[in-house]
This record gives structure tokens, sequence and C-alpha cells, in this order.
């Protein structure tokens, strides 16, 4: 009988000394991203993971993918129905109308709390809503111009570095290339949110913004007009292929039908897709146009709904994505440039010169204050997207007259904003 | 003595009938009336992102009245409209014809009839991006194709153009479409009694005449069936048009279903796509008894 007692004794004790120890491993942070298998933010965020993991015993990061394309309506779903993600991921063009709702935690106060600097963090500003601090920025971006130069060469042109010299170039390559190869590479279909970035790269260089700081339309500008001029121009002479998504027109650059490609510094890391061949005449320069596009990329935040235990946990991850070394390592491994300043190390510079092409253009971008989600429409981004986009496109089917379009654009935008 | 009530008693039957049709009553109420019910409520609010458990917005009928003044709506409306006539139509013209076809008796009959049907065996979005690859103004097969028999000159920009882009949408739904038709008219064709061709031809009749006159009256009720479910797959067609334009360009292929999913899931605007959604179902819905009640009266 006592021995029967022993036994149930040690049971009991067992038990006891488990359930702490299952207790530390049932904290599992569900963090869904688009970023887990691209072939350059996915190697930060896992090293970060384990990272975590290592540093907070008990904690696991779930590191689930969602297709870009359905990214937004899946996180809808998850916030509508009061199940949202611990750890949010979102891009900065739709993260505005989940902080207006509400949906986010401020995360002022555990920033004040833990005296994270933010002075100088690249694109902060685009997470602070109404006064408070939804979010931190991931990715600020400077655009780049990606040129093959063999095919630049064998057209006897030059890397251009205004416009007017890269109009020429992408004609003179278009005509060499005789329909098999082009010019430039331009996203023209559906996706109004690529379409509207790649139309701004051009509408910048006129000049032309699509809203000034106050949030009020500024498309009816005569700068607006001669970047739209210019970017009908490059599609009713053939300069760009027609009719195709970005992911396509990046695909038909690293196979060598496409000259020059204005785009982020994401699509480095596709370069090493190209045959061997063709990989060294693949290169990066700054774009040609006097005011490089920039933009907020993405952001990290947390819901507002969470226990208190999993928010601690939850800005324990993003102190830990945010500090300075994961900030270092994101540009290492990442082989972007990381928003925190002074992430670019002399080590990782020397190991990729590219690097500081990127931030000469991210620079050049920030200090003319420039986003591609334009002001006064951070909560109707696509559907300023959408007008933008088809009025552009109608205009390019009808041949219509730039100004004319640009005057309804900017009706249409100022509709948009009345609600 | 009075018997004992049991569930297996003649006059009990009903009971046993609700009794059996009550979990699948309970399955169907939950997922089909409690979303219905809630897309309803919510096409009442002015609303852009619902959270569950949130306090119910005030009752308006904004959304209705923005959706009918709405010049997006009716275009939205009237591609549908074009999506529907166009894809049955052709739909019932290549199924009943390739049902026809492969009604009669000849060898390799029965690869035949799965060559037919194969198209339907295609995941919707697997055919879709194929079209869209084929199509593709630039490095489509269907210029270089067209090119290289010298039906054009220049490579066509197919998914560019509205009118061009419409045709390639309507063109996927068909493809996909029609082997239903042809499935279902097979069907209505086997189940035609030998004897009333027989009595057409000894009454003089020539082909066309046996296929006018006994063939089609024959099938009504058949195609009747596969028009209310062409018609409905058509009205709410996404995946194909979708991956193939997105709707575009310029609002040439929008349909209602494309225009609801962007403005619920693209614009957050849920309450006025929920009402864009429900008026969509009362058309389906109107069309549907339209055709079931000329069917049974036929």
């Amino acid at each position: 009988m006592s021995r029967l007692r022993n036994i149930l004794a040690a049971l009991a004790l067992g038990f006891v000394a488990a359930v702490p120890a299952q207790a530390q491993t049932q904290t599992k942070l569900r963090f869904y991203s688009w970023q887990t298998d691209d072939q350059s933010n996915s190697v930060w965020w896992l090293a970060a993971n384990k990272a975590n993991e290592a540093a907070h015993p008990g904690i696991t990061i779930d590191f689930v993918k969602i297709p870009r394309d359905s990214f937004a309506d899946t996180m809808m779903v998850m916030f509508s129905g009061n199940t949202p993600p611990d750890i949010v991921h979102l891009a900065s063009f739709e993260f505005p109308s989940f902080a207006h709702e509400e949906f986010l935690e401020d995360l002022s106060p555990y920033i004040a709390k833990d005296g994270l600097d933010l002075k100088g963090w690249a694109g902060q500003e685009k997470c602070v809503v109404k006064g408070k601090t939804y979010c931190i920025n991931l990715n600020y971006f400077g655009y780049l111009m990606f040129y093959n130069a063999a095919l630049l060469k064998s057209a006897g042109v030059e890397v251009p570095h205004n416009w007017t010299e890269y109009l020429d170039a992408a004609r003179k390559v278009t005509v060499a290339g005789s329909g098999q190869r082009f010019g430039v590479g331009l996203h023209t279909t559906a996706g109004a949110g690529q379409y509207l970035t790649e139309l701004l790269a051009i509408v910048l260089d006129a000049g032309g913004r699509w809203s000034n700081a106050a949030g009020r339309p500024t498309i009816d500008t005569p700068e607006v007009m001669e970047g739209l001029r210019r970017w009908k121009l490059l599609q009713t002479e053939k300069l760009t292929p027609l009719g195709l998504k970005a992911e396509d027109i990046r695909q038909l650059f690293v196979e060598g039908r496409i000259a020059m490609r204005l785009d982020g510094p994401w699509m480095w890391s596709l370069l090493a897709k190209a045959k061997p061949e063709l990989r060294p005449s693949l290169m990066v320069a700054e774009t040609p146009t006097a005011t490089p596009l920039g933009g907020t990329s993405n952001v990290i935040g947390m819901p507002a709904n969470l226990s208190p235990k999993r928010k601690k946990a939850v800005w324990d991850y993003i102190t830990l994505v945010t500090s300075q070394h994961w900030q270092e390592q994101y540009v290492a491994l990442s082989g972007q440039l990381a928003p925190r300043p002074n992430s670019l190390t002399r080590e990782v510079l020397a190991a990729k010169p590219f690097l500081a092409t990127f931030q000469a253009a991210q620079d050049k971008a920030a200090a003319e204050g420039i986003d591609r989600l334009p002001t006064g429409f951070e909560t109707t981004y696509n559907e300023f997207a959408k007008i933008i986009t088809e009025e552009a496109q109608r205009m390019v089917i009808d041949n219509a007259d730039p100004a004319t379009v640009a005057k309804r654009m900017q009706s249409r935008a100022l509709a948009l904003q009345k609600g | 003595m009075q018997a004992r009530w049991s569930l297996w008693r003649p006059s009990a039957r009903g009971w046993l009938g609700i009794l059996l049709m009550g979990p699948s009553a309970i399955v169907v109420a939950f997922l089909i009336i409690y979303p219905l019910a809630r897309a309803l409520d919510l096409s009442f609010q002015k609303i852009r992102i619902s959270r569950a458990g949130a306090a119910r917005l005030p009752f308006t009928l904004d959304n209705y009245s923005r959706a009918l003044g709405s010049d997006e709506f009716w275009n939205a409306a009237l591609v549908s409209l074009a999506f529907v006539v166009l894809v049955t139509l052709f739909c019932f013209l290549i199924g009943v014809g390739s049902a026809l076809l492969v009604n009669q008796r000849f060898p390799g009959r029965r690869l035949a009839r799965l060559l037919v049907a194969l198209p339907w065996a295609v995941p919707e979005v697997v055919a879709a991006t194929i079209w869209a690859w084929m199509f593709d103004g630039s490095f489509g097969v269907i210029n270089w194709m067209l090119q290289s028999l010298g039906i054009i000159d220049a490579p066509v920009a197919w998914l560019s153009q509205p009118h061009q882009a419409f045709a390639v949408c309507t063109v996927a739904l068909v493809w996909s479409g029609y082997p239903f038709v042809a499935v279902m008219a097979l069907a209505g064709l086997q189940a035609i009694p030998g004897e009333l061709y027989e009595a057409a031809q000894m009454d003089g009749a020539h082909a066309w005449q046996r296929f006018w006159h006994v063939t089609l009256p024959s099938l009504r009720p058949v195609c009747a069936i596969a028009l209310v479910l062409v018609v409905l797959r058509v009205m709410r067609d996404f995946a194909t048009v979708f991956v193939i334009t997105g709707g575009g360009p310029v609002g040439a292929t929008r349909s209602l279903a494309i225009y609801t999913y962007e403005q619920a899931f693209s614009f957050f605007n849920i309450g006025y796509a929920a009402a864009v959604g429900l008026v969509t179902l009362l058309l389906c819905a109107l069309f549907s008894t339209l055709v079931v009640r000329r069917s049974v009266a036929a």
C-alpha cells in the first residue's frame, strides 16, 4: 500500500513539475506574412524568429505565409472575426485602414517605457495616426534603375542620367530588339497599387505630385500632365511590353528581354535567378529621374485585443527586430537598407558595394519627403490608385489628351475625398 | 387499449421527416442563412470594416441608394449581363453541338467524350492563368500563331484593350463552361426513346426536322436546368476573370462579382459590398425563378 502511495506521490510530483514546463512551451505567436519564402526578407525573418525563440524560452513563432495578393483580404477577415495574428505585418499602404479602425495597439507607451529611439527612423511618420504610433516602419526604399548593360551597349547607348537620355535609350533598344526586346518594362495591367507606383516614378521626374502637404489633390497641374504625357509615350511607342504585371516584367528583365527597369531594392535578389552568362550584364544605378520615388514598404505592429501576456511577448519581438543588431542584420541578410539610422555597417558595405547606390537613392527620396502613399488618401489609397490607374489606362487606350485626363483624375480624386 | 405512439407509424411520417431533415437543415441554416442574414444586416449600415461583437451602426439605406446611383455599379451589371448572354449562348451552342457529336457511334467515341468533358476537370485558376499566358500581348502563343498564319501583322494587346480583354474572358469562361452543358445534354440525348426518331423517320422527317421537333423538345427540361446553372455560374464567376484581367482594363471586365470583391476587400467598404452582393443575389434569384417556372409550365 505504501508502495502504491509512493508511486502516486511521484506521479503527482512529476505532473506538478511538468505543468510549468508545458506552460512555458505553450505561447505560440501567430505571425502571418507574405515574406516567408522570398530570397531577401525571409532570410532575416527566419534568423530573427530563431533568435527571439532563443532569447525567450517558451515563446515560439508560427511564421506562416499568406500570398501578397490575398494578404489584405485575409487580414481583414481575421481582424473582423477578432482573431488577428499576434504579430501584425502589413504593407504600409494597407496599414492606415487598420489603424483608423483602431484594430491596432497604440505602441507609444511601449516605446516610451523602453526608450526606443525612433529619431531619424526612415518613414516612421507614416505609422503615426491621430497622434498615436500604431506601428514601426520596417522598410523605406528609394527607387533604383536596374539595367542590362549588354542590351544598352548593343543598341549603342550609355546608361541614361535624365529623362531625355532614358527615352532615347528605350527607343534605340526597342528598335534593335525587333519586338523581342524592349527598352523599358512597366506594369500596365491589373494591380492598381503597382500601376500607381510606377506611374508616380515618371510623374515625379516631371515635378508632379498627387497631392500637396495639406492633402489636397494636385493632379491638374502642368507637372502631372507632363508626367502623364511621358507615361503615355512609353506605351504608345511600345517601348515596354504591354499588359504585363510587375512580376512578369521583372522576370523578363532577368531573362534579358528588357533593358531598363525602375524598381525597388527588392529586385536585386531576383537578379541571382539570371543565367550565369547574363548575370554580369545586369546592374543597378540611381534612377535617371531627377527625384527618385521613395516610400515606406511594410510595417510591424500588434493587435489591440491581445492579452497583456501576449502583448508583452509581441513587444519583446518588436524590440528585438528593431534593435541595432537586428537592423544591421537586416541589411546584411536581406541586402536591403533598414530604416534604423546607421544600420549599414562598413563591413557590410565592403561586402555589398551596391548598397551605396541603394543608400543614395533612399537618402535622396527621404530628403524630398517623397512617399508613394499620397497625403490625404491614406485610408482610401486603393480607391485612389484605381481612379488614377483607370484614367491613365483610358488615356493610353483612347489616345486621350493628358491635360484632359489629369483634370478628370483631379475631379474624381476630389469626389473621393468628399466621400 | 390505445396503440403506442411510434415514429414509424404512417401518421408520424411528417415528424420522422422533420427529424431526419433536422441536422442538414441546421447545417444549411448555419452555412447559408446566417451569412445571408449577416450580409443583409451589414448592407443597412454605413460600415467600412465589420468587427465581430461590435455595436451595430445606425440603420441606413445609403448603400443601396449609392449602388443604384453609381455608374460603376451599372457598368458592372452590364458587364455581368454581357458575360451571361454571350457565355451562355456559346456554352449551349458548343455544348449541345459536341453532345450531339459524341452521341453518335464512331470509333474512339469514349475518348471523344472524355476530351469534351476535360476542360471541366481543370481548376478555374489554373485554366485562367494558362489563358492569360496564351493571350499575353508580347509573348503569348495566340499572337505568335496569328502572326505565323498571316492573320495579323502586329501583336494584339489582348489584355490591355477593353474589347479584346472582354473577348478573352468570354473565351475562357466558355471553354470551362461548355463541358457541363455537353454532359447534361448527352445525358438528355441518351434518355430520348429511339421510337420517337423511328416514328419521325416514318413520317418522312429529315435530319434537321428530327432535331428540331424531337431532339430539342426532349432536351428542354435538361437544358432549362443547365441554363439556370450556367447563368448562375457566370454571374458568380470570380476566379477566371480576376486572374486574367483583374476586372480591367478601365472596368471592361469588372463584373458584379469582381466589383463586390473590390469594394469589400480592396476598398474595405463592407456595408456597400454587402448591398451590391445582395442586389446580385436578388437578380440571380429572380432569373432562376423565372426560368424554372417557365420550364415547369412548359
